[in-house]
């Protein structure tokens, strides 16, 4: 029966925390596999449109991308602005943006690069049909509409 | 020199209580720093800003779509839903009954690839009629749509994008539906199944690309 016999019960062992760091580093490292880098600070609200056949971009380094929404500052009224790179611009501005994009990347490269519209879903249609029609006036034919994966 | 010696000896254990903390700064920059979504899309080509206007298209080889304002749908001038729109598109693919008003589309056999290779000389022609050969091998004689048919989208000024990725979506799918009826019965396998970078799978995907290519244009918008 001594074997049973309440030893006092007052101090409780201490949980090692030995382990902890290690835990702590696998989560960092799930993270740091699963995610990507946050390419730029948006300044126009963006709600993507969902679809269902979608495809995934294969190379994140051939992208570009083309921001249109209704500006997050609500001093810049609500009408959809264009946002390239971390600042407004302005449709004149589509194809020197597109030149640049190109110059980066090597000849080679320059036909594979991909623009992709992150358009809000309540833009007008006026505004998306403009920025088009730059593209394809500087002659950056391959596009990718920015969607949800719907269901 | 004595003293460092003994130093070594002693075994001092480095403090790991700090350990978490500094794991947990570096999760939380990781997780304030980067994004989790997917970048997904559809994906398309626009055309190219040509001086010359293209020529007309005969209305059998074109399924024009408008979308106004309200997301409603005229397909071919006839008012319809998505589902509708989605069942056009099938038939506009296929053409099952040699309907006069869809596309009329060209058997490719082998016979007839090799009586076209042998009329023609080195040329473009004659490497579009080789292409063909190679469709013919893997997917079966095939119906070949004219080159002029393809699908349009026409929105007005004020349609709100969703709805024009809405019609997109769909068209699409059409597509991908037809493709993977044909991938089933000649490959048994989906069509995303099949591998870009199998050397086989990739002839396999450009066979049936000819078969059901993806053409989906635009038309300047209606201004209001």
């Amino acid at each position: 029966m001594s074997r049973f016999k309440d030893k006092g019960g007052k101090a409780t062992p201490a949980i090692s925390t030995a382990s902890l760091p290690d835990i702590i580093f696998m989560l960092l490292f799930f993270f740091m596999v699963t995610t990507v880098m946050r390419e730029t600070d948006l300044k126009v609200k963006i709600t993507l449109p969902e679809a269902t056949e979608v495809t995934k971009l294969e190379d994140k380094a051939l992208v570009d991308y083309v921001y249109i929404g209704p500006p997050t500052s609500a001093a810049l009224g609500t009408e959809p602005l264009i946002q390239l790179n971390d600042q407004y611009a302005k449709l004149e501005e589509l194809d020197p943006w597109v030149k640049a994009g190109n110059e980066r990347r090597d000849e080679v490269l320059q036909p594979k690069i991909t623009r992709s519209l992150k358009v809000d879903k309540e833009t007008n249609m006026k505004i998306v049909t403009d920025v088009k029609q730059e593209l394809r006036k500087a002659n950056a034919l391959k596009i990718n509409y920015s969607t949800g994966q719907g269901r | 020199m004595r003293t460092s010696i003994t130093l070594r000896r002693r075994h001092v254990g480095i403090n790991a209580g700090s350990m978490a903390d500094i794991a947990f700064l570096l999760l939380i920059f990781f997780l304030v720093t980067t994004t989790m979504d997917l970048d997904v899309g559809l994906q398309r080509l626009l055309a190219p800003n040509s001086s010359a206007p293209p020529g007309p298209v005969h209305p059998r080889n074109m399924l024009a779509v408008q979308v106004n304002a309200a997301g409603e749908l005229l397909v071919n001038g006839q008012p319809s839903t998505l589902d509708q729109l989605h069942a056009t598109a099938m038939d506009f693919l296929t053409n099952p009954d040699d309907r006069p008003d869809l596309p009329q589309f060209m058997l490719v056999t082998e016979a007839l690839c090799l009586q076209r290779m042998a009329q023609l000389g080195a040329g473009d022609e004659r490497s579009l009629w080789e292409q063909r050969m190679e469709a013919v091998k893997h997917i079966g004689p095939y119906r070949e749509p004219p080159a002029s048919a393809q699908m349009t989208i026409q929105t007005a000024g004020n349609t709100p994008y969703a709805y024009y990725i809405m019609v997109q979506d769909v068209m699409e799918r059409a597509v991908n539906d037809q493709r993977n009826a044909l991938a089933k019965k000649a490959f048994r396998k989906d069509f995303s199944e099949l591998l870009e970078h199998d050397p086989q799978d990739r002839q396999r995907i450009a066979a049936i690309r000819r078969a059901f290519p993806l053409r989906i244009g635009d038309l300047t918008p209606v201004m209001n």
